[in-house]
């Protein structure tokens, strides 16, 4: 895969991911109990032998580059220069909403200029979409077609209307009409799942020209120009979720106590990758009673948990009672206390015998480093 | 290359015969310990805490997967530029080659790569032993003292005395007599494998025992006795913590089952001599509905509907609804299907207790490795 670069976007089109998202880049939330969102599209462009990888940043940088390093733990080698951090999140607060931001490509002139002759084709990804995809068949499909451009769609994707919602028309495989949508999604929807891949020449060609054409968005260009460019569209059968909301992130986690998400997600041979630590095996105590739970390293249970995923090195003390909750990275829920449909961000204490329930459809939110 | 004050040399090399089938296709060091951990993991760890980045590993017996797991070694952050973990197995010259005969042997035909870090003082040490230690204290202890020899030794159970090498000190812990296995120990001060030498007086000393016939080449047996007779400077360090020596089923299951105890006092949470381990990235485990899980250790990647009461699940372990695991040890990658019974017992990697089956006995006092 050496004629591939992947990209991964910075995403800006998250419609309410609030607190999760005051203080890190959109990259790096995290989820499944060990994971980042930006894990995903990076372990599946490694997974598909994908070895020259750009990640566009946003303005909150150091969590990405805390958490991703220099790629080693996703296989990438610092000597080859496997993975390169951009620049980005230049416009994410003015002008519209964008899908794909052709800006981030502009301001990374030095990265493109550089990128070896043999290079054929880029793959594009968000940074939020929990998915498990072979890439590989993409390209072969993006290859048999001849297409300029291949968009990844899910058919009756299942989650919240995303922001500039794209959908596609597709006849014989490929793209006819580009069609946004705001409000609702029709049934039998081609959603474009944030994925693609297009020719590097036809790319640069598009940024050569993208002054002139009044739209800093990808999508908008293709679906201005779809009678000069071969557009292929690729059906995807798995687990796909963009996480742009609460809603969507809550529903995301609760769908990973599946037995069939987690066997797609995480039971294939395509390991999703991420930071490791150096924790203990989680430890039961002799009280602990745990149902329905995904339970991360460096964890000490001693209470009861349900319909919840905890993150590492979290504790959940004796005769506490977490249900329907996320419980992230050293998160510490003290004795006697109750939590329920709850999202509680790294570092939070919840002191003994406190109460706290919020509802499926409103998880409550507590943030970072907070003492309640 | 710059000089360096102590580097490490690491006994790898044994069979382990003890451990039975734990070491039917792995060394002793890289059997899995504590759900993740593999037993080697503990002195790299203790090495890289103690500032000494340069190790080398002294292997002999099924080395591979030992080799594969120690890697660059930067799973202990001693992936450093000169420094590092290096594999040192027996090797050919122009005058042929030998396995190594002993612990001193196997030293001594590592002449070359110590001499080329040219280090003060060399500490050996025992790939097979659990603890948490800061080698930089013993070692500032033995150049406080201008020992010749410093050698770590703990209090051990008086009836236990006799299955260690015995030392017997002075009022300055300067070792005076060093016996080992006696019968009637004359103290409870209990060798732990650990030492510390001046790197010119451990050349001296194995150039001279690799000559001698009779010898076994054997730190314990020869070398320090003989150290002892010249009158070397010769100090006991005492070393206060956990320490097991997991050498038998016995011992390894029973420091295992240590770990689960209220307050262990081997603390693996604690952020303080951390111990670091080549790390899976695997998922977090996943506990269905019908599962029961009390007093045990789970490992990332596993799958637990059933029952699992005081044990140690390491990596992807499948624990089916209705089956029981007690009082057990339980391998990577292993399957106790539906309504089977693992108890007392240690199941190595990738077997499969197929449904209805029952592994091991509680009322049994031997315990039943299922490899």
């Amino acid at each position: 895969m050496k004629q591939v670069v992947g990209i991964i976007i910075n995403s800006p089109n998250q419609r309410d991911l609030g607190e999760l998202v005051s203080h890190r880049s959109i990259h790096t939330v995290p989820i499944g109990g060990k994971y980042r969102l930006i894990d995903f599209s990076l372990s599946n462009m490694v997974n598909s032998g994908l070895r020259n990888i750009g990640v566009i940043g946003s303005y909150q940088y150091r969590s990405l580059v805390d958490h991703l390093g220099a790629g080693e733990e996703w296989n990438l080698s610092s000597k080859s220069n496997d993975l390169a951090i951009l620049h980005g999140g230049r416009n994410v607060k003015i002008g519209g909403i964008t899908r794909i931001n052709l800006q981030d490509f502009l301001d990374n002139k030095a990265f493109f200029s550089k990128i070896s002759s043999g290079v054929e084709h880029f793959v594009i990804s968000g940074c939020n979409i929990v998915y498990n995809m072979d890439l590989t068949e993409v390209l072969d499909h993006h290859k048999r077609k001849q297409a300029d451009i291949t968009m990844v769609y899910k058919r009756d994707y299942q989650g919240e209307i995303l922001n500039k919602e794209v959908t596609l028309k597709t006849e014989d495989g490929s793209v006819q009409d580009i069609v946004y949508s705001r409000e609702k999604r029709e049934s039998g929807a081609n959603v474009f799942i944030d994925t693609l891949i297009i020719k590097k020449k036809v790319m640069m060609d598009i940024l050569e020209m993208v002054g002139t054409t009044g739209s800093i968005d990808l999508i908008d260009i293709i679906r201005d120009n779809l009678v000069n460019l071969k557009v292929a569209g690729y059906y995807m059968e798995g687990y796909v979720k963009i996480i742009n909301s609460i809603k969507s992130y809550f529903d995301c986690s609760v769908e990973m106590l599946e037995d069939e998400v987690q066997k797609e997600l995480f039971h294939s041979n395509r390991t999703i990758y991420t930071k490791t630590k150096d924790n203990h095996p989680a430890k039961y105590g002799p009280h602990a009673s745990v149902k329905n739970a995904f339970v991360a390293s460096g964890t000490q249970i001693e209470g009861h948990v349900e319909n919840s995923i905890i993150f590492r090195e979290a504790k959940i003390k004796p005769g506490a009672k977490v249900k329907n909750c996320i419980i992230m990275q050293q998160c510490e829920i003290g004795e006697n206390s109750v939590l329920v449909n709850a999202i509680l961000d790294k570092y939070v204490v919840i002191r003994e015998g406190k109460i706290m329930v919020g509802t499926e459809e409103e998880p409550l939110i507590i943030k970072k480093d907070a003492v309640v | 290359m710059s000089k360096q004050k102590c580097i490490a040399m690491l006994l790898a090399g044994g069979q382990g015969s003890r451990l039975k089938s734990l070491t039917q296709d792995n060394a002793k060091p890289g059997v899995m310990f504590g759900g993740k951990y593999r037993i080697i993991d503990f002195s790299l760890s203790n090495c890289f805490h103690s500032g000494i980045y340069t190790v080398g590993v002294l292997t002999q017996y099924k080395p591979l997967l030992l080799n594969r797991y120690i890697g660059t070694g930067n799973a202990w952050a001693l992936d450093k530029i000169d420094q590092g973990v290096y594999i040192l197995p027996p090797y050919m010259d122009q005058e042929g080659g030998n396995w190594y005969k002993g612990t001193a042997d196997a030293v001594y035909q590592n002449l070359s790569f110590v001499d080329v870090y040219d280090p003060e003082y060399v500490l050996i040490l025992s790939g097979d032993h659990i603890y948490k230690m800061d080698y930089g204290k013993m070692l500032e202890y033995a150049i406080e003292r201008e020992a010749d020899l410093a050698v770590s030794v703990m209090e051990v159970d008086w009836e236990e005395a006799s299955r260690f090498g015995i030392t017997n000190v002075n009022q300055e812990m300067k070792i005076v007599e060093f016996e080992e296995k006696p019968e009637n120990p004359k103290n409870n001060m209990a060798s732990m494998g650990i030492y510390i030498f001046k790197w010119s007086i451990l050349k001296e000393a194995l150039l001279k025992d690799a000559k001698n016939p009779e010898s076994q080449h054997d730190f314990g047996k020869n070398v320090i006795p003989e150290l002892l007779a010249q009158n070397k400077n010769i100090y006991a360090y005492l070393f206060q913590g956990y320490w097991k020596d997991v050498g038998t089923i016995d011992s390894y299951y029973k420091a295992n089952m240590d770990l689960l105890k209220k307050d262990s006092e081997l603390d693996l949470s604690s952020k303080e001599l951390r111990v670091y381990s080549n790390n899976r990235n695997r998922r977090p485990h996943y506990v269905g509905n019908s599962a029961k899980i009390r007093n045990s250790l789970i490992c990332d990647g596993s799958l637990i509907e059933g029952e699992v009461d005081n044990s140690i699940l390491s990596y992807e372990v499948t624990v089916g609804k209705g089956a029981v695991v007690k009082d057990s040890i339980v391998f990577s990658n292993s399957v106790i299907e539906e309504g089977a019974v693992v108890e007392r017992a240690i199941v190595v990697e990738n077997q499969v207790v197929p449904k209805g089956t029952k592994v091991g006995d509680a009322n049994q006092e031997e315990i039943i490795v299922l490899s």
